[in-house]
């Protein structure tokens, strides 16, 4: 399963924290740093994967020994995924591919500070492709679909309950 | 964010036609300045008025929905940068029940962030949670599916779980789903409780959305890696989904990138290899579709597509996994060459994992890509170079090892990581020791190891080493042996080496000795450890030496006593070292001289301590090939454990009033008991005190045992034990404790007298030898007694000049043939220094501690104190006599005292009692 996701800038600022185990809020920071620490010392010829043994952190260890971590690394930001033996490194990279993706595609043209503003999107759109540590969703046409229905439902609830108002305030 | 960025940003920027109305001015503002901020400490000063705005406005009774929700992403923003935000987790909670589906969305975000460990919050949120699951909004249903999985606990499931288990019958495929990966977690969070629903997840393989079979591959590969023998009859419904997927008859849109859904062929295979683990008839099962997926993979790799890689490589794993199949092993080890013949590094990465676990069930499978491997060594990537050492270690043979271990070890030479290293460094050792075949390659090489890592190997190597050389044991006969414990292989090692060929170990030795000599004569800043064996190699076996001239070997060792660069324990080793070489060859160097000089005042205790030892040597040409004969490592020695040869001196002074010895935790024991006696009868003692100095007998029985005094010990043995004369005779001398002792006590003696003792050993010469045993115990007793009263008598002290220059004679021969085995040594030290702490303590104690004498029990206790401590006094020297004397007298004295005054002062008695002594 899939342990966390992580997206962090080039100067180690999160910009996405979410993890799928629990873990006390004061322990998260930390855990970043070290996973970016490792991350940024490492060129773009290097592999895009790298073991536990890497980081010493005991909320590690809490997950079981077989962790491992991959990343991609775009323009200025770190996509960090944190998952256990039961995952495909390859498949892994692919998913992170997806989900850039669909940001990028539901932002048009994604940028860092797109994920700033937009932070509750920016989560939900991972809601659609991970959920509970597990993939629910490869395809970024149907993850843009979903967002989009949400969207408009949204608009909708909105409208009728402007009209409401407006009636409200005729009577 | 980063400071590049930010110059990207002006104004216009934030003006952004993409950003959301929902974001206010203020939070605007905010962003804007963390993002121009310089330094954590801006950053932080920023958050925290922010945080104390937001406080404020919490405390609001009534605040609007919309407005709530933007709190809430501000507080998200706050939190995300590492900030408490803890007293506004209520107010996502209240989102969360909002009606509208834009803050509820917002609501139920924040709070699965927030709250994923506080309990109490929990339960806050099951509520909505409960009512959500039975919307008919199915996206209401859905975020509610995805709180689920982030914030449920063991108690909260039976509260949620029949409401999930009606969803996974749900129209939407998304809901069935989402409702999977809720009963995931609850699986994972108690096992027990949901495996009763199994059925129903398995109904859901056959669901029409290939999608919502692949949520539901994800609880059976859980259950398949815990308990795979309640899912074997499912192999065959796994297999069949497999097929369907590689022949392509899923609609299009379950394709990525021209490959038949991926993830999901990944996760049945890895299904597949837990189910076939270990059990034949399964694994047949499987063979014929692993097969298909691995040609059908093939085509993606060609694509360069990583998720056609993903799958060949998942194929692989699972081969290795599934009852060895020498056809599909064969395909494999084919298939992961491909990976390792790659440009990728990901694809190198993997490659060298998959063949890792390869080699393991199918040795050949690296037979054609070890140079490939080899050379992976070299690249800059550091993960993928520690993956390849893995691996090395496991294809490591016979064949290849001197290849092998040379690129390990210019890979050490690059590495940082010191705690790596070190590890590193042992295994190396340990794959030499295993696999080596020639034992002058094995020599070479630790020498190697050891001249550039000497610092992180551990120090068994030494013994090992040394072993080697001195047994010349082939290393193919022993390779079996070498796993096991060290001890145990020295032991078992002593009686093996008297079977041991001789003619051909002589060789050995020769070579050995020549590579040691030169590596002594190259005087370079090498590590100790390196230099403490050549020492020894070259200190027991300079006299083979081809290369060099015994001579030679000294001058060298001579100047590398004088060498900065090593530290004190090698240099005592080297002293050593040079004593043998003197006694072997018979050969003397005016340098030596030099050397004693220098050293017998070194600040090393166990430097001077050897440099006494050669002095003393080397003036006693008749023994010295007794004390240090040639080879002698191979010599079996007794060790008398119970120090045997002391028993008479013990009797005897224990017939002269001494008193016998209480074991450590006796003795902790009676001061404990001690202790309590004094808390309980504080207030009574005085009365006491004054019986017990009364009844004082100086005729009752010496051998007493008293709880508050730690005394002069010695268990008793009935074997007599000879004089000097035979001890330095028998070259396995047991003598060893006592020197010790005294060679403590002796060093303050040094200090004091030093010209003089040289001056008396000078005159004593040879008698020394001659000297009866129970005389030295004698002189040890007077010796005791005066030091520990400081009271510094010239004739004393010669004596025990005298007394030490002997005893070191004694213990020589004992401590160079002794290198390998340490224990024996420190249980005989830890004695003496036992008996010495007792004897220290004995004559301060006796005042000191009897203040506290006080029930009827401890009162004949203070009466048998009294008897003996007159005893000891009367075997003691006069002096001593007279001193005991005077403390009886003090005793007296003060209990009349205390009569007189009856309850007041002990404090008073105690302090006039020590004062006196």
């Amino acid at each position: 399963m899939i342990f966390s996701v992580l997206i962090v800038n080039n100067r180690g600022k999160p910009r996405l924290v979410k993890f799928y185990v629990p873990i006390d809020e004061e322990k998260r920071l930390p855990l970043v740093g070290a996973i970016y620490d490792v991350v940024s010392q490492r060129s773009d010829k290097m592999c895009n994967f790298f073991d536990g043994n890497h980081i010493e952190n005991e909320e590690l260890k809490k997950w079981g020994g077989d962790i491992k971590f991959i990343y991609r690394h775009f323009a200025t930001l770190y996509f960090i995924f944190v998952v256990d033996g039961t995952e495909s490194e390859l498949g892994m990279i692919d998913l992170i591919q997806i989900y850039v993706e669909s940001l990028d595609q539901y932002f048009e043209n994604v940028c860092e500070l797109d994920l700033i503003f937009h932070s509750n999107k920016v989560h939900q759109i991972l809601d659609q492709v991970i959920s509970g540590g597990l993939i629910l969703e490869v395809e970024p046409q149907m993850i843009l679909n979903r967002i989009k229905e949400q969207d408009d439902f949204v608009k909708q609830t909105k409208k009728e309950s402007k009209k409401k108002k407006k009636k409200k305030g005729r009577k | 964010m980063s400071q590049t960025y930010i110059n990207k940003l002006n104004y216009q920027d934030f003006v952004n036609p993409n950003k959301p109305n929902y974001i206010t001015k203020e939070f605007e503002k905010l962003i804007r300045e963390i993002g121009d901020c310089k330094s954590k400490l801006d950053e932080d000063r920023l958050i925290e008025q922010q945080i104390i705005k937001l406080k404020k406005f919490t405390k609001k009774k009534k605040i609007k929905p919309k407005q709530q929700s933007e709190l809430v992403l501000r507080l998200l923003f706050c939190q995300l940068l590492g900030h408490d935000v803890s007293f506004a987790h209520i107010l996502a909670i209240n989102s969360s029940q909002e009606s509208n589906l834009f803050y509820k969305f917002i609501g139920y975000l924040a709070a699965s962030i927030f709250i994923s460990t506080n309990e109490d919050l929990q339960l806050l949120m099951i509520n909505s949670i409960q009512k959500d699951l039975k919307s008919d909004n199915t996206l209401a249903v859905s975020i509610a599916l995805t709180t689920i999985t982030k914030i449920i606990t063991v108690d909260m499931i039976p509260a949620v779980l029949s409401n999930v288990l009606i969803l996974l019958k749900h129209q939407e495929p998304l809901i069935r789903k989402k409702a999977l990966t809720a009963m995931y977690t609850f699986l994972k969070q108690s096992p027990e409780s949901i495996l009763k629903h199994q059925k129903d997840f398995e109904l859901m393989l056959d669901d029409k959305d290939i999608s919502v079979t692949g949520v539901a591959l994800d609880l059976f590969l859980f259950i398949s890696k815990t308990k795979p023998k309640t899912i074997k009859h499912l192999v065959v419904s796994f297999v069949e989904i497999l097929n369907l997927i590689i022949s392509g008859k899923l609609p299009i849109e379950y394709d990525y990138r021209e490959i038949h859904a991926p993830w999901i062929q990944i996760k049945l295979l890895k299904i597949l290899s837990y189910l076939g683990q270990d059990d034949p008839n399964t694994s047949r099962e499987i063979y014929q579709v692993v097969q298909l997926v691995l040609k059908e993979s093939e085509i993606g790799f060609i694509n360069g597509i990583f998720a056609g890689h993903a799958i060949m490589h998942e194929c692989i794993k699972t081969i290795t996994k599934l009852y060895p199949s020498t056809k599909l092993l064969e395909l494999a080890s084919i298939a992961a060459g491909k990976f390792v013949t790659s440009y990728s590094n990901n694809l190198k990465y993997l490659g060298i994992t998959a063949l890792t676990d390869l080699v393991l069930v199918y040795p050949e499978a690296t037979n054609k890509h070890q140079i490939i491997i080899v050379d992976c060594l070299e690249d800059p990537d550091e993960t993928l170079k520690r993956k390849t050492i893995e691996l090395l270690f496991r294809i490591t043979n016979k064949s290849n090892i001197s290849f092998i271990v040379e690129k390990m070890l210019s890979y050490l030479k690059t590495q940082k990581d010191q705690k790596y290293k070190t590890s590193l460094v042992s295994r190396i050792l340990k794959l030499a020791e295993e696999h080596g075949t020639n034992i002058k390659w094995y020599i070479l090489t630790i020498n190697k190891i050891l001249q550039i890592f000497g610092d992180l190997v551990n120090h068994d190597i030494v013994y090992n080493i040394m072993k080697l050389i001195s047994e010349g044991s082939l290393l193919e006969d022993e390779e079996d042996e070498e796993d096991e414990d060290d001890e145990e292989e020295k032991e078992s090692g002593k009686e093996g080496s008297q079977l041991t060929k001789y003619d051909g170990n002589t060789a050995l030795k020769i070579f050995s000795v020549n590579i040691y000599a030169e590596i002594i004569s190259l005087k370079k800043p090498y590590p100790n450890i390196l230099y403490q064996i050549s020492l020894w190699v070259a200190g027991e076996y300079s006299y083979l030496c081809t290369n060099f001239t015994t001579e030679e070997i000294m001058v060298n060792v001579v100047d590398l006593i004088n060498a900065f660069y090593i530290s004190d324990e090698t240099r005592a080793m080297a002293i050593t070292a040079l004593t043998k070489m003197v006694s072997h060859s018979g050969k003397y160097l005016e340098q030596i001289d030099t050397i004693i000089q220098k050293y017998s005042t070194s600040r090393n205790t166990d430097i001077r301590q050897r440099c006494f030892e050669m002095k003393g040597i080397l003036q006693l040409p008749n023994i010295i090939d007794n004390i240090l004969p040639p080879d002698s490592i191979n010599t079996d020695i007794e060790i008398d454990t119970n120090l045997e040869f002391l028993n008479e001196f013990v009797e005897n002074s224990l017939k002269n009033g001494g008193k016998k010895y209480i074991s450590k935790e006796e003795r902790i024991k009676m001061e404990n008991e001690l202790q309590l006696g004094i808390n309980e009868n504080k207030k009574k003692s005085k009365e006491l005190r004054f019986e017990a100095y009364q009844s004082n007998n100086p005729q009752q029985s010496s051998t007493w045992r008293i709880p508050q005094q730690n005394i002069y010990e010695r268990e008793v043995n009935n074997n007599q034990i000879s004089n000097t004369i035979e001890i330095e005779n028998s070259i396995s001398l047991k003598v060893s404790g006592i020197s010790q002792r005294w060679t403590e006590t002796g060093y303050s003696g040094f200090k004091e007298n030093e010209n003089q003792n040289i001056e008396n050993k000078k005159e004593k010469g040879e008698e020394k030898n001659t000297n009866d045993n129970n005389q030295n115990n004698q002189n040890n007793n007077n010796n005791n007694n005066n030091n520990n009263q400081n009271d510094n008598n010239d004739n004393n002290n010669n004596q025990i000049n005298q007394n030490n220059n002997e005893k070191i004679l004694d213990v020589k021969s004992f401590r160079f043939n002794r290198i390998g085995s340490k224990e024996p040594i420190l249980e005989e030290e830890n004695k003496i220094q036992e008996k010495n702490l007792n004897n220290d303590n004995n004559n301060n104690i006796t005042t000191i501690k009897q203040k506290p004498p006080k029930t009827e029990e401890e009162l004949k206790r203070e009466k048998t104190v009294n008897a003996l401590f007159n005893g000891v006094g009367s075997v003691r020297t006069s002096r001593k006599k007279s001193k005991s004397q005077k403390v009886n007298l003090n005793s007296k004295h003060i209990t009349k005292n205390t009569i007189e005054k009856n309850n007041e002062k002990v404090e008073n008695l105690i302090d006039l009692g020590s004062e006196k002594n």
